[in-house]
């Protein structure tokens, strides 16, 4: 078996396998113990204890005992096939059993009197013994309250089954439904006879949105992470959850610059963005900033790899637009240096995003990345999930050292922030806003680097134009004041100057590409 | 009258509420159908394999086999059973 070590008490923690979760647990859950797993109808308690299982077996060549109280072994076996686990293979070759205890519906027992559960322990002993299982999973012992329909005699009998799995010295889940998200573990009071160890897996309703998390309430001698952590159930994988690393701070930082695509904004930013900086382009719609990230993905020195995360455009429109702009992605993709992953950000909770973000980033292995964008994200969550989804985000970019591009709409056109810069802002390294700026009956772009951490930087607002060749950025806006707060004030000069102004910062542009 | 086949799954042959089920069967059994019916004891300690492939999970559980449609009762028969459906 596998041991992720013990503790002061001597409780030895069990590897389960199940992505994320063994490090919320710190190391496992308690071996030799039973855990029970509470959650609402459609919590996905079945699918982490099959996991739990399935794990055992891809990961540590450990088998497992499935007594399922619910459901047949055929359709739990039809329900597993979705996520890659071959159950009927597992069974053949002795590494999986299933021990059915499901109800016969047409022909349900009648209770006549004083019962105990001798059958199914002497039957789970068997299995255990057959298969040499180290974990045995319940499934969902609420079915059997409502099948014997004497809840004193059925709690005293779970009793003994968990002494039973305990003398076997399995480590057990046992799963239960709850009414309720937040409340009561079960309406059975199931915390009689399994309390030492308890997970709570959720399914509620944020702003009008499910989100699901998973949280450890308490492995008795044994320590483990608190709180709620995002948790999802993936084709193909079954459960993840997401252990939001802590270690964001602690990560050093490299002097090392990259080019920004734009040799105007590398001098801007003092040479260059910092290889695992987070930098964040946050402008009013059509400012510039998908061009921006473009050009990003279009700088992308040879011996790297950038992948784009799109949640606005499609590929079509993306390719078109960056080859108007002077950018060949599809030769870039050719070469295995550019990746596109595009999303509608409505399809999948914020969770499971992050969870396709992080296996796209570990295939791609990207030197750099680009997101556009993080308001097409926001609007799709509550404030919280968006929160969490930020940061596990940001932890996981600056835990790879992977140099990131974020956009970020902001909500009026001519200054001011939107939600997203507050959000976002003090994580980030550092942030270009793009603003459009009135200049007598003219709309013009402007541009500044409001923030570089740990470095010098231009602290003007420089003008930007568009063109054939993308960005090209100008001189400084003279004689004009409020272009952030979108209060602009002009002012007054003679015309000649004006005239100077508007042209010499263009024919500089043109000269510097 | 058709001959009764009954299965009686008990948790060791020789505790107290296995005697009493017996008892409450075989009692059960002799007032309604003489001698025309047979009883099969299991003992799930000694033979699991057996409760495996009847599915059985709570003991003692009394498997009435013949006639069909065949019954099942859960527990050591010592409520009233006259409602349960016993073959006739």
């Amino acid at each position: 078996m596998n041991f992720a070590g013990s503790t002061a008490k001597g409780v030895y923690k069990l590897r389960t396998g199940i992505p994320g979760f063994d490090e919320i647990c710190l190391g496992g859950l308690p071996a030799g113990r039973t855990t029970l797993v509470s959650g609402t109808a459609g919590a996905g308690k079945s699918v982490f204890s099959a996991h739990f299982l399935a794990a055992g077996i891809v990961e540590y060549g450990e088998a497992g005992v499935y007594v399922t109280f619910e459901e047949t072994p055929e359709l739990v076996r039809q329900n597993l096939e979705g996520f890659g686990w071959g159950v009927a293979g597992w069974e053949t070759d002795g590494s999986w059993q299933f021990i059915d205890a499901s109800p016969d519906v047409i022909n349900p027992a009648v209770v006549v009197g004083q019962f105990d559960f001798g059958a199914l322990v002497a039957r789970i002993e068997r299995a255990v013994r057959l298969t040499g299982a180290t974990r045995v999973v319940l499934d969902s012992i609420g079915t059997v309250f409502e099948h014997f329909d004497d809840d004193r005699s059925v709690r005293t009998e779970l009793y003994r089954v968990a002494s039973a799995l305990r003398q076997l010295g399995v480590t057990a889940l046992i799963t239960i439904e709850r009414p309720e998200e937040y409340g009561a573990l079960s309406r059975h009071a199931v915390s009689q006879f399994v309390s030492d160890n308890v997970v709570i897996l959720r399914n509620a309703l944020d702003e009008e949105r499910r989100r699901r998390t998973i949280e450890v309430l308490k492995f008795r001698g044994a320590d483990h992470r608190k709180g709620e952590y995002p948790f999802s159930l993936l084709e193909g994988t079954g459960a993840v959850v997401l252990p939001l690393s802590s270690l964001l701070l602690e990560q050093g930082s490299a002097s090392r610059r990259v080019p920004s695509g734009n040799h105007e904004l590398d001098a801007m930013c003092g040479g260059g963005f910092y290889q695992d900086s987070l930098v964040l382009v946050s402008g009013p719609t059509g400012a510039g900033k998908t061009l921006l990230g473009c050009s990003f993905i279009n700088g992308t020195p040879d011996d790297q790899r950038c992948l784009m995360l799109s949640f606005e455009e499609g590929r079509e429109q993306i390719y078109r637009n960056a080859s108007g702009w002077g950018f060949d992605f599809a030769a870039l993709e050719a070469e295995g240096r550019f990746r596109l992953e595009g999303a509608y950000p409505e399809l999948l909770g914020l969770e499971d995003h992050l969870i396709n973000i992080a296996r796209s980033i570990d295939d791609f292995k990207p030197n750099r990345v680009v997101v556009d964008s993080l308001s097409a994200l926001e609007r799709v969550a509550s404030r919280k999930a968006y929160r969490e989804f930020i940061i596990g985000l940001t932890s996981l970019l600056k835990d790879r050292r992977i140099c990131t591009v974020f956009t970020a709409a902001t909500s009026s056109a001519f200054g001011g922030s939107g939600d997203v810069v507050t959000h976002v802002s003090t994580i980030t390294d550092a942030i270009i806003l793009l603003r459009y700026v009135e200049f007598y009956g003219e709309i013009r772009r402007g541009m500044t680097v409001l923030k570089m951490r740990g470095s010098a930087h231009d602290p003007e607002i420089r003008e930007f134009t568009i063109g054939r060749k993308g960005m090209a950025i100008g001189d400084s806006f003279q004689n004009i004041n409020g272009i952030l707060s979108g209060q602009v004030e002009v002012k007054e000069l003679d015309e000649i100057e004006r005239i100077k102004t508007l042209f010499i910062d263009v024919d500089l542009a043109d000269e510097a590409r | 009258m058709s001959f009764v086949e009954i299965d009686l799954y008990v948790c060791g042959a020789s505790t107290a509420r296995s005697t009493t089920t017996m008892r409450n069967l075989a009692n059960e059994c002799s007032a309604r159908y003489g001698t025309e019916y047979s009883i099969n004891v299991i003992d799930v300690l000694r033979n699991p394999a057996i409760a495996e492939r009847a599915n059985i999970v709570a003991t003692p559980t009394t498997v009435i086999r013949r006639p069909l449609p065949s019954l099942r009762l859960v527990g050591d028969l010592s409520v009233p059973t006259t409602s349960f459906g016993w073959p006739a």
